[in-house]
């Protein structure tokens, strides 16, 4: 029997199956978890985000317009929390953790191959966990999200004119970094 | 925009262009300078470069299921069969006080006279015909079928009918009691 889709799914928990919720969480909390680690570089406090990520769609999930896809909608309110946390939280310092932060599907075996993908994603990573808050979120929903300029000015409460400058900013300060590594 | 030969393409132009945010009207001149300018093309296969470099970061894999803790801290909305029963179960407790006035009415009197029996009596009195009032006006708008039903229910005495014949109705009323506080419905969740 085929699985029912996202849209029956959340009409379901709208009518008070709650139970139905479970099975959008197992679809979308890998991406969910990818967007947090991406903005916030730290297992535990990314693991916790996703989950409150979660738990606040879920009290949302009215606002949600069933009509358009799920994933696109779930994936941005995970970045607003991050962004959120991340403005209120302290600077913490960043660190990888190279046998537990591994890739979800390596694509190739050749140990060499991994590793060097590794090290780049690696340094990319720290790349953007350097920038600041707003500047990694506008990279996460252009880059991740695929949202336009104007959807990220919405989103985050900017004018596209400023989207443009962080975004700028942002992909300028990304080079800088990643050629460092290089050199 | 603001470029000519001399003047190179502004850096948020660029980035406009490859997010394919720049307005079309302004996308030819850009494209014009683009083809004579080499040191803009470098710039424009740089920038290129760091997209793909950022988009092709691979995902990482979640070491934990979110979804146990997730539904853990999910508010409980009531089971569907459990609203059945809750109203179910509201309805045996107004039958119960509607059986049971008449003897406890009777048990209360047998009390020894103190100022807490007068003070508990008509307040219980009061307490229970308010309860079992509910009941009434119901049936009254129902009709003359539940008026019967009502009548019959108040001529049985509880207090004497034998335990073979109470044991079992004692026994259903428990069961949609325990299902109604959902001890019967708990899910793993």
């Amino acid at each position: 029997m085929d699985e029912p889709s996202d849209r029956i799914l959340v009409l379901r928990v709208r009518r008070g199956e709650v139970d139905a919720y479970g099975e959008v969480v197992r679809r979308y909390q890998s991406s969910v978890y990818n967007v947090c680690y991406r903005l916030l570089g730290e297992r535990r406090e990314s693991e916790d985000l996703a989950q409150d990520t979660f738990l606040r769609a879920f009290r949302r999930l009215d606002t949600y317009d069933v009509d358009r896809p799920f994933g696109p909608w779930i994936r941005r309110v995970a970045a607003n929390l991050c962004l959120n946390h991340l403005n209120r939280a302290r600077p913490t310092p960043y660190a990888f953790d190279e046998s537990r932060d591994l890739p979800a599907n390596a694509p190739s075996t050749d140990p060499a191959a991994v590793l060097e993908r590794r090290t780049r994603a690696e340094s990319v990573r720290a790349a953007i966990l350097q920038l600041p808050p707003h500047y990694r979120a506008a990279i996460e929903y252009r880059h991740f999200q695929d949202l336009s300029y104007a959807e990220i000015a919405e989103t985050m409460g900017l004018t596209i004119s400023q989207v443009k400058t962080y975004l700028y900013r942002a992909r300028r300060t990304l080079a800088d970094h990643l050629s460092d590594e290089h050199d | 925009m603001n470029m000519t030969e001399d003047r190179h393409i502004p850096e948020s132009d660029l980035n406009a262009y490859l997010d394919s945010e720049l307005p079309a009207t302004a996308r030819p001149d850009l494209e014009r300078h683009l083809a004579g300018c080499d040191r803009c093309r470098a710039r424009l296969k740089r920038l290129e470069t760091l997209f793909v470099t950022v988009e092709t970061l691979p995902d990482v894999a979640l070491q934990r299921d979110l979804t146990s803790g997730v539904m853990e801290a999910l508010p409980d909305a009531p089971h569907p069969t459990a609203r059945v029963l809750l109203v179910l179960e509201a309805l045996l407790a107004i039958v119960g006080l509607t059986l049971l006035r008449p003897s406890l009415s009777r048990q209360l009197t047998r009390l020894p006279q103190t100022d807490l029996r007068s003070t508990l009596i008509p307040w219980l009195n009061r307490a229970i015909l308010q309860m079992t009032g509910v009941w009434e006006s119901g049936a009254e708008a129902i009709g003359s079928l539940a008026q019967v039903a009502l009548d019959s229910l108040r001529a049985i005495d509880p207090l004497n009918v034998p335990f073979t014949t109470l044991g079992p109705w004692l026994a259903l009323a428990t069961l949609v009691w325990l299902a109604g506080n959902r001890y019967l419905l708990r899910t793993s969740r």
